[in-house]
């Protein structure tokens, strides 16, 4: 296997056209021409995906090990002549090297890399990275904002032009509500100034209009020309109502100020105005009004023009102002922030990805790079220590401006390596980029494809491996040809791009099929079906085929989660015995149990939170408070006691027992429970004790729910990408308007040609922005966009569906304007967007219209239940009874005799100097004694002097110490306990021990033991002497000290009888007294 | 001497044989093992070592003197180090004194991108890392200065090297200056002649995997004085595999098979951290009867599943324990010092509400002020929400200040108390050294606090201070004071020094240890589970690092990828083999972290025979995750919510009803009923004022306005706007004192804008001949015989016609219209008093309030046609004006009536059932997840509300 020249290719790969299967090819191929694995790089976008990447390459490789035949096959597709055994060979070496695979997500990708140069970036090493939308995140913007508040760390100017930001950027709006429009602002915004840092190019006339807009010009007086334009009305006699309707324009646009309401005074005429302008221009216009033609001659026309330009200035003046106040307010914010970032350590991942952009103006643009002798370059290979010499990147319309931003270098560095030896793969589906919302750009694709024109080769796959045919031809009836008359042209340009007619592959995809577009009928009266009578509909449809019966699986697409959460609450009280489940991300607290949890924990901070507490009252914790006599008076400090001395997870465990205790939880209940304590234990992590912000936290905590097997599963569009299902039922098809209109927040223009942006705008009003040049490009430009937008997620959709699609839709009444998705649908399909009625089906006894089918409808009578999954064993559970078992081994308690017995003290004395000090002095004197052999042949001031030099104790302690041992060597009592006995002597100093006694295991330490044995060495008699520096000033002090420590001498005894193997008898035991120079016989 | 070698075999525990071999040794006379000093890899190693040896004596009734068992880095540590070596609070503080006073710019291969902010805490950090490279680089015998020298060619960026290196020479330059040793360098030193306690006569060196190449340089010297004895924990037909030390041979072992007897049943694979301890439940189930509590032996490589396991078995009846100890983070003490910190360094509120909510503080509070700790929470919050305080002083300023509103003083006793105790301890510490000071917080607190040494909590809370006392000493020590470190560097230093530190609290009669991957070796119980199988756990790996990539770690003969994996691969062997004849050993993968993060199986499972791999591959890395079932949602418990025992039964009573009140009953009784009769109030955490607030504010201007005899018959406009900003200001200042927190001044600042515009309307009106009657009127009335109160914004009357307008403000956002916000279309659950003809069409009241204002005006005090309206002053201040509702007339106004007697009617019979099914907003909503009815002990309730009635 060698390694020839390796090609950069793009893959246009269409729905279930098997992205995964080309991208783990890849893989494998570049492993099979001997690349290194941590030479490769994958990157994709969910953790979910990341991971499959990963086993899909080790299955490809599997199977291709399994016979020859399939090592074959693989050896084709990759075009490398190799046999099972190289393939094998290959799993080894990706197994062995799965430590050092780079297959993740772009995000993990880029916080790795941020995490190896934090004295580059000037972050701390150990930073935490937060979820862009979480809790911890929002609490520090809160905390930004609020910092900003504070005039103890701003001062008063930077404060008064923050007020003045604020008041400009929410002109005309007198808010009385600070925090949530700031954070309204910050939130919506946030994202253009990273991609646009520049203050000039906020709300900059010159930059949107370099030759000048034709609306922000010196006007004549406005008065005067509507005085004069109302004369001059009124002599033309014109019919009373139009009169009128000239009048309050008249009235209302002179008196047009920044801060106006855009009223229907100003709109209705306006409108008209703006629609005639190029006539008002001429010098002669007809505005229609009410019906009627309204002649203008060329004065009046000029003068109408006059009252527009005010109107038009005004609006665009506020709108550069405006946005001028947001680019300040964000550009504040974002100095915080910044200081926050680096010196706090907490990062979004958001915050990661645009520490490495060129666009950020705090890190001074800090770029990746492989090559070690680029200047000012974060040099990434040696940092994570491999070479990425091949690239593979997944879902690539999915990326967004930024995150190219920090790959475009490296990227660049290996298109324009012409050494055959490095590579770039990407593969995506800019018809399935449905997450321009949050940023993706799809536009690169064909971008990054132009601009290296020639270097790399584009493969487009558009043959389906999921669907069957019925389906495949309702997406290219949908998507092929494109209603030129309904949707923006360059939309349609845009798709036929990237559009090629689909084909199912035969004998991969089901044989049998089966599409259907429905509709509620209306009703008797007439009216409009709702929402409900779509789901019915739906739930008729389950009943009708009862997928799960035959093994089937179906997902049910919506728009959101909470149409989701409403269908599954439908259907599970209409299909009784069907097993539905809402998919995605789930919050938690919408349910008793966390709830009640919720107000304990406030309570707990918040003993006045009258609510929390009446929850409480009416919660069965009720009847606990009342048996532990808890009440609003006390339980404040008790919960916080738990809290802080053990964490939030244990205190949830403890109270989940105590309200089980009271109320057995049913399984849903227990379920909630358990993620609450997961959620504990993730927050505990994090060492906050604070009951408000775990509040928080689990407010916003989500888990993923996940469906069981055999289950209908309810999920989004966008959280279906990527996934296949043998049903596939739409019922909510509504949309936006396909031809655009909507309101727009906020546009940066760019570059046609280097894509780079030019000038950023908080866009006035649609009907403001139709008239003007720019602007109305720009408008429209948008909604080309948001239309592509639309197809995607609508493509999306239809191509989730392997054997069936049902596409629901309802008769949107005759009145409707909008050419929604369902619309756009019905006209592709059907001919006509907004059909009457149709031909009628028969689904689980009631009728339905069906507007489209193609394939057979009973496809599904020949579905046994042969593909239900198996169940799975019957699991064990362990039970109390186990801790009860016996066992092999027995267990001892460990003692330590040295911390036994001491008595209650204050906790005062544990932060008292005096206190370490009696114990430092304690062992000190131990040590000095431990260095006697013999009281009558040692020279105590040779041991003094030795252990003076080593020890680092204080200077007086010092002294203290030397001179107690002086004093108690002196002793009478002491001289004769430490001197050598006769005969046949062993002296033992600071010897430790075990031994098992009581079926206690203790560890002990002998002080000093002297041995006396016979002339076979035979251990004779034996003296425990014990050194203790307590105090001992009379009698009953002695008394105290000897009865406290005897219990520990005679265990002493018992392990050196057991030790030397003597009788009890033949030890003596005794407590040497240092402070009083006293020793005392046991 | 020299160096001898043994294989213990591995058909035991390593523990086992490690004990038997040394009871076996021809020296001993009796158990005496006082002259040896074994070596083990780990602490909790050592402690079982110990156990092993005094149950191995106990058999033959007999006790052991123990040896000295210690961790390999003990023979690079002197018996008795000279006294001034650098501690560690020590070494923190040079270095960031070091790092404060470089300049960067002249270390841009170290600082490149972004100019660091050189603050303490950057310092100390930055001074972390560096120091934590130096150790790392300590355990191969290097310091960054050998590694510039020596390899500076070789790696990649020699810049940085250079950079670090010079950054180095100045911490060991200060740290000379002040007559200290840096103890890494010292380390190094001591391992060139490594120096043993006197009565040693043997080294043991037992089953140490790993030890760094310092540890073997120093035991290279050791075995030139003494004999050392090396025992390895495996069969003698391995010798090959093993070098002298007793190291697994990488070469050898990074590809060794490792043969799992029963793979299929002993490794399995899960999802989640707490499903990894739901299978360990399950193989203990399986287990029974074969084993029993005391022969399971845990591994938990993975932390984040050791909480799970420890409450799942706890669920169960058994105890673990955790011999990692815990963090001194988790303990109270330090919580109490960080809430003190965060006061010290920056009084703000919520650092005092912190502070002051640590439990320990209110115990304290309570037994020796007095403060009731309720009292005293709920003060901390009607405080907060009352004057947006930003800062202790502002506190202080409040309830102290002699010239300021005294009524507070009677109000916040318990906040006053507590506050004065906080005070005095923040002028303590800035009056004294910080020890001092730290220690008299500490003191006090802790004072009424009695700790039972016998006590398991009392036993952590006297280890946790016995750290922090050691740390505080660290700290007073000369260095510190000749670096001149400001009292509050000081003290985050010794936050972030007792941050890293652990304690260890004692097992008790804990049943199974949770212990790390290294431990285990030493666990001889039969029946091994090991969770957290998973790559990068076992073996651990970091491919990556700040300063030490894989490669270099290698160049520098420092332990890397390579060696761990061997060392692992031995490792697991010898777990395995150590059971093969009588026990078990399973092992455990997660799929998923706790946060969601997808885990590898561990490469280990993969060390199989070629064979094998593809279908063991197959199995870890394709087979589907498990889930945990999803139950569909269900109302676990009904809430009780008949009147608890602390409402009294006065409330059910009613004897009066505000106007405002209507408008609740109407929406829905039974939501009337929680916030009015159970006085169910949304709780609040304001940062700044509420609509309410802001309401309040507008309203008293115009009152003033109302009031003045001059301001009322105002035309001027601009008079009329400074007048009404003036008093906004006014009563801004009164709330929020002169200097206001910012939001409150833009807030002011709108407040200011509306009133302006209102001041322009106001004008033109008193031009037009309105003259201003009454502002704010109390009016009273019955209703069904309750007594119905209300205040009126205000009454205008026109000088010439009489006509008399009655006038609400209202300040929220939109404006509002009057007959829309009284009257809304019919829903099916309306009772019959609330429906109302109007037209053609017949609605229902939605509210009451200006009607009633009509109706309750005195009979003949006010006379002429009568207009109701709203002065409406929205944050659209185009839109300031009044609306009047003129199509109120009479018969509007007895349907009014009618409805109103119809509320005062129900609400004394309690009708406060059934709910509204929908309410425009719902403060309840996180109370019911259902319909109400669904979700409440509806049959309760009602008898309760029957028995009332009767
Ligand atoms: S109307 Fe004129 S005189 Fe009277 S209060 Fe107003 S400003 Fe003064």
């Amino acid at each position: 296997m060698t390694q020839g020249k390796i090609n950069h290719i793009a893959i246009a790969a269409s729905a279930g056209s098997g992205k995964t299967f080309q991208l783990a090819h890849r893989y494998i191929r570049l492993l099979a021409g001997g690349v290194p694995p941590d030479r490769i790089i994958a990157l994709t976008f969910s953790r979910k995906a990341a991971g499959e990447i990963f086993e899909s390459i080790a299955r490809y490789l599997c199977e291709a090990i399994s016979s020859p035949e399939h090592a074959q096959r693989m050896g084709r597709r990759i075009e490398t002549g190799s046999s099972q055994g190289d393939f094998l060979g290959l799993l080894r070496d990706l197994l062995d090297n799965s430590h050092r695979l780079h297959i993740s997500t772009l995000d993990s990708f880029i916080v790795g890399i941020v995490s190896t140069f934090p004295m580059e970036l000037g972050i701390s090493s150990d930073f935490q990275v937060l979820d862009n939308d979480g809790a911890e995140a929002r609490e520090a913007r809160e905390e930004i904002l609020r910092s900003i508040f504070d005039h103890r760390h701003v001062d008063r100017s930077t404060q008064r032009e923050f007020l003045q930001a604020f008041k400009q950027a929410t002109f005309g709006q007198e808010e009385k509500g600070l925090e949530r429009n700031l954070a309204t602002i910050i939130g919506r915004f946030r994202n253009c100034y990273q991609i646009l840092p520049v203050r000039d190019l906020w709300g900059n006339e010159n930059a949107i209009w370099p030759d000048g807009s034709p609306w922000l010009v010196s006007l004549t007086d406005v008065n005067d020309a509507a005085s004069e334009l109302e004369i001059s009305l009124l002599e033309d006699k014109l019919s009373e109502s139009v009169m009128g309707r000239w009048h309050t324009f008249i009235d209302a646009a002179a008196q047009f100020r920044p801060s106006s309401p855009w009223t229907r005074d100003i709109e209705y005429l306006f409108e008209k105005l703006i629609h005639k302008l190029n006539d008002l221009r001429k010098g002669s216009a007809s505005i229609p009004i009410n019906r009627m033609a309204c002649e203008l001659s060329q004065r009046q026309c000029e003068l109408a023009l006059v009252l527009v330009s005010h109107v038009m200035k005004t609006e665009l003046n506020t709108a550069l102002n405006k946005t001028r106040g947001i680019y300040q307010i964000l550009d504040q914010y974002e100095q915080f922030y910044d200081v926050m970032i680096h010196r706090r350590g907490k990062l979004t991942f958001d915050d990661a990805q645009y520490l490495l952009t060129e666009a950020n103006r705090y890190s001074g643009g800090a770029l990746l790079s492989r090559m070690s002798n680029e200047d000012a370059r974060l040099y990434i290979d040696y940092r994570i220590d491999c070479k990425l010499d091949h690239w593979l990147l997944d879902e690539f319309q999915d990326t967004s401006s930024l995150q190219w931003e920090v790959l475009r270098n490296l990227a660049d560095e290996i298109l324009q390596d012409v050494s055959g030896q490095r590579s770039f793969f990407y593969v995506g589906d800019v018809k399935q980029a449905i997450y321009g919302w949050r940023g993706g750009n799809a536009q690169l694709f064909g971008k990054i494809l132009e601009q290296y024109n020639g270097h790399i080769a584009l493969k487009p796959l558009s043959t389906s491996f999921r669907s069957c045919e019925p389906i495949i031809d309702t997406v290219n009836a949908v998507f092929g040809d494109l209603p030129e008359d309904i949707l923006p042209k360059n939309t349609i340009r845009e798709w036929k791009k990237t559009w090629k007619d689909h084909r199912s592959q035969q004998g991969v995809v089901p044989k049998h099929g089966h599409v259907a577009l429905l509709e509620p009928p209306c009703d008797k009266e007439g009216a409009k079906p709702t929402a409900r009578d779509r789901y019915q509909l739906v739930a008729h449809l389950l009943n009708e085929i009862s997928p799960l019966a035959r093994g089937l699986s179906v997902g049910i697409l919506v728009r959101t989660n909470e149409t989701g959460k409403r269908i599954v609450d439908f259907l599970r009280r209409t299909c009784s015995g069907m097993n539905i489940v809402h998919e995605g991300k789930a919050t938690i607290k919408d349910n008793c149990v966390v709830s009640v949890f919720l107000s304990l924990l406030r309570l707990a901070a918040h003993p006045g939170d009258i609510f929390a507490w009446r929850h409480l009252e009416m919660s069965p914790l009720c009847r606990y408070f009342a048996r532990e006599q808890l009440s609003r008076d006390n339980l404040s400090l008790v919960l916080l006691r738990e809290i802080q001395t053990f964490g939030f997870q244990a205190f949830i465990r403890n109270w989940g027992a105590r309200l089980q205790g009271m109320h057995p939880l049913d399984d849903f209940g227990k379920s909630m429970l358990r993620n609450l304590i997961d959620a504990a234990g993730e927050f505990d992590e994090t060492g906050n004790r604070d009951c408000d912000a775990f509040c928080r936290f689990v407010e916003s905590y989500k888990i993923d729910e996940l469906a069981a097997a055999n289950a209908v599963r309810v999920m989004t569009i966008h959280q279906s990408k990527g996934l296949g299902f043998d049903i596939v039922i739409l019922p909510e098809l509504h949309g936006r308007n396909l031809a655009g209109g909507g309101k727009i927040d906020f546009i940066i223009a760019r570059s046609l040609d280097t894509n780079r942006p030019l000038w950023g705008l908080e866009m006035p009003r649609r009907l403001v922005a139709s008239a003007d040049p720019v602007l109305s490009s720009q408008a429209q430009a948008y909604d080309e966009a948001s239309c592509f937008d639309e197809l995607c997620v609508l493509y999306v959709a239809l191509t989730r569906a392997r054997q069936a699609l049902y596409m629901i839709t309802s008769f949107p009444g005759k009145t409707a304007q909008v050419v929604a998705t369902d619309a756009f649908l019905k006209l592709q399909l059907v001919g006509d967007p907004k059909p009457v009625d149709g031909p009628r089906v028969r689904i689980d006894h009631n009728e339905f219209i069906c507007l489209y089918e193609a394939g057979e409808r009973d496809w599904y009578k020949n579905v046994s239940a042969a593909r239900k999954s198996t169940s799975r064993a019957e699991q064990l559970e362990l039970t109390k009874d186990f801790c009860k078992q016996p066992s092999l081994r027995r267990r001892f308690a460990h003692v330590l005799p040295a911390r036994m017995t001491r008595v209650r003290q204050s906790g005062a004395l544990f932060f008292d100097r005096n206190t370490y000090d009696s114990q430092d002095f304690g062992s000190a004197i131990h040590k000095l004694f431990e260095k006697v052999m013999w009281a009558d042949s040692t020279d105590i001031e040779v041991v003094i002097g030795q252990w003076k030099r080593n020890s680092s104790l204080a200077g007086d302690m010092k002294q203290r110490v030397i001179k107690q041992f002086r004093f108690a060597l002196f002793c009478a009592d002491v001289q004769r306990a430490l001197s050598r006995p006769k005969g046949n002597v062993e002296l033992w100093r600071e010897r430790p021990f075990e031994i098992i006694v009581d079926d206690q295991w203790v560890s002990g330490v002998f002080d000093r033991v002297t041995i006396v044995r016979d002339k076979l060495d035979h251990p004779l008699t034996a003296t425990i002497v014990d050194y203790k520096s307590d105090i001992v000033a009379d009698p009953a002090m002695l008394h105290n000290a000897v009865k406290l420590y005897r219990p520990q001498l005679i265990l002493y005894g018992k392990a050196l009888s057991q030790i030397l193997g003597i009788e009890p008898a033949q030890l003596r035991l005794k407590l040497l007294f240092t402070q009083s120079g006293k020793v005392y016989d046991l | 001497m020299s160096v001898e070698r043994y294989f213990l075999g591995w058909d035991a525990p390593a523990t086992t044989k490690v004990c038997a071999f040394l009871l076996r040794l021809p020296s001993l006379s009796s158990a005496d093992l006082k002259n040896k000093l074994i070596v083990v890899p780990t602490r909790q190693a050592g402690r079982r070592l110990r156990g092993a040896l005094a149950l191995h004596c106990a058999a033959r009734q007999t006790a052991i003197l123990s040896p000295q068992v210690v961790t390999p880095t003990f023979l690079l540590h002197s018996d008795n180090p000279p006294a001034h070596v650098a501690n560690q609070a020590e070494i923190r503080a040079v270095w960031a004194e070091t790092l404060l006073e470089i300049d960067p710019n002249e270390y841009a291969g170290v600082f490149s991108a972004y100019p660091p902010t050189q603050d303490f805490a950057w310092a100390m950090h930055t001074g972390n890392m560096i120091q934590e490279l130096r150790s790392r680089l300590a355990d191969g015998g290097h310091q960054i200065a050998d590694v510039q020298r020596e390899l500076g060619s070789l790696v990649q960026e020699p810049e940085r090297w250079k950079n670090l290196a010079r950054l180095e020479g100045a911490y060991l330059e200060s740290l000379r200056e002040l007559d200290r040793l840096d103890p890494l360098e010292l380390m190094i030193q001591q391992a060139e002649k490594p120096r043993l306690p006197e009565r040693i006569e043997t080294v043991v060196i037992a089953g140490v995997p790993d030890p760094t190449p310092l540890v073997l340089q120093a035991l290279g010297h050791l075995a030139e004085q003494i004999t050392i004895i090396v025992l390895v924990h495996a069969p003698e037909n391995l010798n090959d595999h093993f070098d002298s030390w007793g190291r697994p041979i990488t070469g050898k072992w990074r590809k060794a098979q490792i043969d799992i007897p029963d793979a299929s049943a002993n490794i399995i694979l899960t999802g989640s951290p707490t499903l990894q301890s739901s299978k360990v439940l399950e193989v203990l189930a399986a287990e029974v009867g074969r084993f029993g509590p005391n022969d399971v032996a845990l591994g938990v490589p993975d932390r984040s599943v050791s909480s799970f396991l420890a409450a799942d078995l706890a669920d169960k009846g058994l105890s673990t324990f955790d011999p990692a100890g815990k963090t001194l983070r988790e303990h109270p003490v330090y919580q109490l010092l960080e809430a003190f910190w965060m006061l010290a360094n920056d009084s703000n509120y919520a650092a005092l509400s912190g502070f002051l909510r640590q439990s320990d503080v209110l115990r304290f509070l309570q037994a020796s002020c007095n403060v009731s700790p309720r009292n005293l929470l709920e003060d901390l919050d009607v405080f907060r929400n009352r004057y947006l305080p930003l800062a202790l002083e502002d506190v202080t300023h409040r309830l102290f200040c002699e010239s300021v509103n005294k009524t507070e003083n009677k109000q916040f006793t318990d906040l006053r108390r507590a506050t004065a105790f906080v005070q005095d301890q923040l002028d303590i510490f800035e009056n004294n050294e910080l020890d001092s000071a730290l220690r008299s917080l500490l003191q006090a607190v802790y004072k009424a606090r009695s700790i039972d040494p016998n006590d398991p909590e009392d036993k952590e809370f006297i280890a946790v201070a016995r750290l922090v006392e050691g740390t505080l000493n660290q700290l007073v020590d000369e260095v510190i004071a000749g670096i001149g470190l400001k009292k509050r560097s000081a003290f985050e230093l010794l936050l972030s020094r007792l941050g890293e530190q652990s304690y260890y609290p004692e097992r008790g009669d804990a049943v199974i240890d949770l212990e790390g991957w290294l431990e285990l070796p030493w666990n001889d119980a039969p029946l091994l589970i090991v969770t957290g199988m998973n790559d990068g756990l076992v073996p651990d790996s970091q491919p990556s690092d700040v300063f030490l990539p894989d490669s270099l770690r290698n160049e520098l003969g420092l332990r890397h990828d390579e060696d761990r994996l061997a060392r692992d691969v031995y490792l697991m062997t010898e777990l395995i083999e150590s059971r093969r004849e009588k026990g078990r050993a399973c092992f455990i993968a997660g799929k998923r972290s706790n946060t969601g993060d997808p885990l590898k199986p561990s490469r280990l499972f993969f060390h199989c025979a070629d064979e094998a791999l593809p279908e063991r591959a197959q199995r870890l890395l394709t087979v589907p995750e498990e889930k945990r079932a999803s139950h569909p949602s269900t109302v676990s418990f009904l809430l009780d919510v008949t009147p608890p025992a602390d409402v009294s039964s006065d409330r059910m009573r009613l004897e009066e009803l505000p106007v405002s009140r209507f408008k609740d009953y109407l929406q829905c009784p039974f939501r009337f009923y929680l916030s009015r009769i159970l006085e169910m109030e949304e709780p609040k955490e304001k940062r700044e004022m509420d609509p309410l607030d802001f309401g309040l504010l507008v309203h008293e201007a115009l009152h003033k306005m109302g009031k003045s005899a001059e301001m009322r018959n105002c035309e001027n406009s601009r008079r009329l706007s400074n007048f009404l900003c003036t008093q906004a200001k006014n009563w801004v200042v009164k709330r929020f004192g002169p200097t206001p927190p910012l939001q409150v001044e833009i807030q002011l600042e709108a407040a200011k804008q509306r009133l302006n515009a209102a001041a322009h309307v106001q004008g033109e009106l008193v031009a037009d001949g309105w003259e201003i009657l009454e502002s704010e009127m109390e009016i009273e009335g019955q209703f069904g015989g309750v007594a119905v109160r209300g205040r009126i914004d205000r009454i205008d009357q026109h000088r010439k016609t009489g006509r008399i307008r009655i006038i609400d403000y209202k300040t929220s956002d939109q404006s509002q219209v009057p007959e829309k916000a009284h009257l809304g279309p019919l829903s099916s659950v309306v009772r019959d008093y609330a429906k109302v003809k109007v037209g053609k069409g017949e609605k229902r009241w939605l509210d009451l309030q200006l009607p009633l204002y009509e109706l309750l005006l005195p009979n003949g005090e006010f006379r002429g046609g009568m207009q109701v309206g709203y002065f409406n002053l929205p944050k659209a201040i185009k839109d300031t004006r009044m609306v009047f509702w003129d199509s109120l007339d009479d018969e509007l106004l007895q349907a009014a009536r009618i409805c109103a007697e119809g509320v005062v009617e129900d609400i004394r019979h309690h009708r406060f059932w059934p709910p509204a099914l929908k309410v425009e907003y719902d403060r309840f909503a996180s109370l019911f997840h259902a319909e109400i009815g669904d979700c409440v002990n509806v049959r309760a309730f009602k008898e309760f509300l029957e028995k009332q009635a009767t």
